[in-house]
């Protein structure tokens, strides 16, 4: 229990500075939104001078004090109001998230969960089975995969099963002429075009949680109490999974929690290859517009969700892992 | 429309996309209900990814449809600076400070009420009582706008007769249902009323339809019945896929390579017109030495190689702009060429080193050039991501290191080379120039000393801070005549100051990337035909809408 609530405050702790990091540092980069704008605009050529004060006044750009403005932020952090958005004006920032999570919850969460049991799974198998075809082979396939940069892995693949074959949809998250909604058609157009932004993602990622998994597991496979273990004659099945991978798999578990963590940030280069509707692309948006308000939405609700993550990593590593619970943890 | 930034991923696959041995392939549609001709496809508005529902067409995120639906009193040609009669069917400067429109009888908002001189009267009274819809400041002039009979009034503070550009390509939007909107600042306008050609069919975030408008005051004129609106990519290689199988009928895409990746696939039908828009310019910080020194800026025109920028830099589909900073061929007729002669401003590095001479900058024995014993150094800044322009600037880099001067150059982000514009923290960059026929706007956005401000402080467009009481005072006369002649004289004056001034160094012509299929559709605006601009985004779409016809 005392470890649980050091590790509350401390989690309190990092959500503050966090918060706090995350509405200086919009701040902090030069230039303004209005300026963007204008800039987008300039480009369009028939702009004259007078539209940066417009563009102030409908975007609500303030010259308020920075102490002002924070104590602004909090009490709207607290209100669930993070404004309206300066990009997708007048739209806000709530709408936006909502209408490009979902996607990303789907399309991350579910390659990352995968990504996770058949990594680890793989891992596994071929960490006892080390020195095998199996393990030579997987090993050094996922080695060269996981250093496939995402967004060179998903070209190619746009390349070849989207232009050169035609088999899949170029980008998109759905037919363009559909409406969204819970009906079988729409659902089974998300599917098909998800497929290879999840492709992309699950081949480029397996590798490291099979690599991290295999070499835990080696280590754990040496130590005294699998040779005890084995001396005693337990099974080859409780040897593998009860003993050695249990305590193998901790490291990853952590890792694990913290990826979950970070699926609300969307996979921001795979998205853009293909037009995802989801939250790498909205935070690009975001980033690229000097939109304050949106970025601080998405950011706020990132680091919320790795600090959440982060917690129940912890819960899970208490009940994995009997050390801990028994306070100190120093073996 | 500049799509400039290509995203980082947007290269690697070009070389792929040029080999890629796969012919023209016609998309097969399904034919509209009334014709055999499939719909158009427009690949012009960018969703990012997604579209958001907004067809304010005072709102800086509208849709682009709102084109295709709210229309304006006038149509002025980008290109010709022809006046088309639209919503008005006549106008009179009463004096510099007074202006009538006479307003269209006959046409009705496509909820079937009519259009009334009230309406236009409403709409700009609107932007006055907001003045964040305000966009071209035309209330900073406007004393009052008021409705009589089928007249409308405008009354000027001060004479500031070229606003009528702004005044005549602002959209004109119901009364009977924009003064029951409580904010017009925020109102996403879901369901827009205009009197436009074409009706919103229907919409989803991927994708919107527009359909031609029956009741439309022309619709005799409008034959294409049907236009689709697929959300244009962020990633300029889908685009390009899409483009090189034939998916669009029209696009606004820039490409490096267009004519191997889009035209050659099928040349009888795919054809490209970049209209050239406003002259981009080389700005040099006059507050600055060596730049303060009118010698140094006239070598600086003479030494960089115009043609080389244009041709490596901009992929040739951008011509070198004149030093007159008009935009050419269009404003031809402002052009006098007995001045130009005179100058005769082209690439001439003897010419350059010459001018140096006489501006009293000499060379030590490494072959620097010095100004007043120091070697000259400076930066020269390009936004990240222009990859066109910083390519021109390596070129630019080049040509300057072959008289003794360092340039290095930096690309900050958009925001940051921007805020140093604006502030004056900047040595040498490149800025857009602005995009109108009329070389009034461009002038007086460079050149007036009002739109500049001490370093440190915001300018507004003036960023190089060119400072002349006498241009100043061309551009005041200009603006409270409506004489053509004076107007002419003007900027035959204008002209003058930017070939022996050197104030900013236009580079080249801006382009309006366009991509056009005639398989189905013809009469799209072309460089021998220029009747409207192909920007899409603009009242041209009005224009160009009721000329295109369907291929018989």
């Amino acid at each position: 229990m005392r470890y649980l609530i050091r590790r509350g405050s401390m989690l309190l702790l990092t959500l503050w500075s966090a918060i706090t990091l995350n509405f200086l540092l919009p701040r902090l980069m030069p230039g303004n939104p209005a300026e963007v704008m204008l800039a987008k605009f300039k480009g369009k050529g028939n702009m004259g001078p007078q539209a940066i004060y417009a563009i102030k006044v409908m975007l609500g750009i303030t010259n308020e004090s920075l102490w002002h403005q924070y104590l602004q932020y909090w009490g709207e952090i607290f209100h669930f109001n993070f404004g309206i958005s300066y990009t997708y004006f007048p739209y806000s920032v709530t709408h936006m998230i909502a209408q490009a999570l979902p996607w990303t919850l789907v399309l991350i969460g579910v390659t990352t969960v995968l990504s996770f049991l058949i990594g680890t799974g793989f891992g596994i198998w071929a960490a006892w089975t080390r020195g095998s075809w199996f393990d030579m082979s997987v090993t050094s396939i996922f080695t060269f995969t996981s250093s496939f940069p995402y967004f060179w892995f998903a070209m190619i693949v746009v390349f070849i099963l989207a232009f050169t074959f035609q088999v899949f949809p170029n980008s998109g998250g759905y037919a363009t002429q559909m409406v969204p909604g819970f009906n079988m058609a729409f659902l089974g157009s998300a599917i098909y075009h998800s497929i290879l932004p999840a492709l992309t993602i699950l081949v480029s990622s397996l590798g490291g949680w099979q690599l991290q998994m295999r070499n835990n597991m080696i280590a754990a496979l040496n130590e005294d109490y699998v040779v005890l273990a084995r001396a005693k004659g337990l099974p080859q099945r409780v040897l593998a999974m009860g003993y050695a991978a249990r305590n193998a798999i901790l490291p990853n578990m952590t890792s694990f929690a913290m990826s979950l963590g970070f699926v609300v940030s969307g996979a921001i280069l795979v998205e853009l290859v293909f037009s995802y509707p989801g939250m790498g692309s909205l935070l690009y948006n975001a980033v690229s517009n000097e939109d304050y308000p949106l970025m601080q939405g998405i950011f706020l609700m990132i680091v919320v969700c790795v600090v959440a993550a982060n917690l129940v990593a912890d819960i899970v590593n208490v009940a994995l892992d009997p050390r801990i619970r028994r306070g100190g943890g120093e073996a | 429309m500049r799509n400039r930034r290509i995203a980082l991923m947007a290269v690697p696959l070009v070389g792929a996309l040029a080999l890629a041995a796969s012919g023209p392939q016609s998309t097969s549609r399904v034919a509209s209900s009334s014709t055999n001709v499939p719909p158009m496809v427009l690949s012009v508005d960018p969703g990012s990814p997604l579209y958001t529902k907004n067809f304010n067409p005072f709102s800086p995120n509208a849709l682009w449809a709102q084109a295709w639906i709210y229309e304006t009193l006038y149509y002025v040609d980008g290109q010709t600076g022809h006046q088309t009669p639209w919503l008005a069917t006549a106008y009179n400067w009463n004096n510099p400070t007074e202006l009538t429109f006479t307003i269209r009888s006959g046409v009705k908002w496509s909820n079937g009420t009519p259009f009334t001189a009230n309406d236009v009267a409403f709409t700009f009274n609107m932007l006055k009582k907001y003045p964040a819809l305000d966009t071209n400041g035309l209330w900073t002039s406007l004393k009052s706008v008021t409705a009589k009979g089928n007249t409308v009034a405008f009354d000027f503070k001060q004479p500031n007769v070229p606003d009528f550009n702004y005044i005549v390509s602002t959209p004109i939007v119901p009364a009977s249902i924009w003064s029951k909107v409580k904010n017009p600042v925020t109102w996403t306008d879901p369901n827009p009323v205009g009197t436009g050609a074409y009706l919103l069919k229907s919409y989803t975030p991927q994708e919107y339809v527009l359909v031609k408008n029956p009741h439309y005051w022309q619709a005799n004129k409008v034959q294409v019945q049907e236009i689709e609106f697929p959300a244009v990519s962020e990633n300029a290689n889908t685009v390009w896929l899409n483009l090189s199988e034939g998916k669009y009928t029209a696009a606004n895409a820039f490409a490096p390579n267009i004519n191997k990746i889009y035209v050659s696939k099928d040349p009888k039908y795919r054809h490209i017109w970049f209209a050239p828009g406003g002259a981009c310019n080389l700005l040099m910080n006059l507050t600055k030495a060596p730049f303060n020194n009118v010698k140094f800026r006239q070598a600086m025109a003479y030494a960089i190689d115009k043609p080389v920028v244009s041709s490596k830099g901009e992929y040739g589909y951008e011509p070198p702009a004149s030093q007159t900073g008009l935009m050419l061929p269009a404003n031809n007729g402002y052009v006098d060429k007995a001045l130009v002669n005179q100058y005769n401003y082209h690439y001439d590095p003897k010419k350059a080193e010459q001018l140096l001479k006489e501006g009293g900058f000499t060379k030590n024995s490494k072959g620097q050039l010095l100004d007043h014993g120091k070697p000259i150094s400076f930066t020269m800044i390009v936004p990240t991501g222009f990859s066109d322009w910083i390519e021109d600037s390596s070129i630019i880099q080049g040509n300057l290191k072959q008289l003794g001067i360092t340039v290095n150059v930096q690309t900050p982000s958009i925001s940051t080379w921007v805020s140093d514009m604006e502030t004056g923290d900047f040595d040498m960059t490149l800025n857009f120039g602005l995009n109108q026929f009329n070389p009034y706007f461009y002038y007086q956005d460079d050149l007036n000393s009002l739109n500049s401000a001490p370093i440190g402080k915001v300018a507004t467009s003036n960023y190089e801070r060119y400072d002349n009481a006498h241009v100043d005072a061309l551009l005041t006369e200009y603006h409270q005549s409506t004489s053509s002649s004076v107007q002419h004289r003007i900027i035959d004056q204008l002209e003058k100051v930017m070939l022996t001034q050197v104030p900013v160094i236009p580079m080249f012509y801006a382009a309006n990337w366009n991509e056009y299929d005639t398989r189905y559709y013809v009469g799209w605006p072309t460089a021998s035909n220029p009747y409207a601009v192909p920007t899409y985004n603009t009242p041209d779409v009005e224009m160009e809408f009721t000329h295109l016809r369907v291929r018989k």
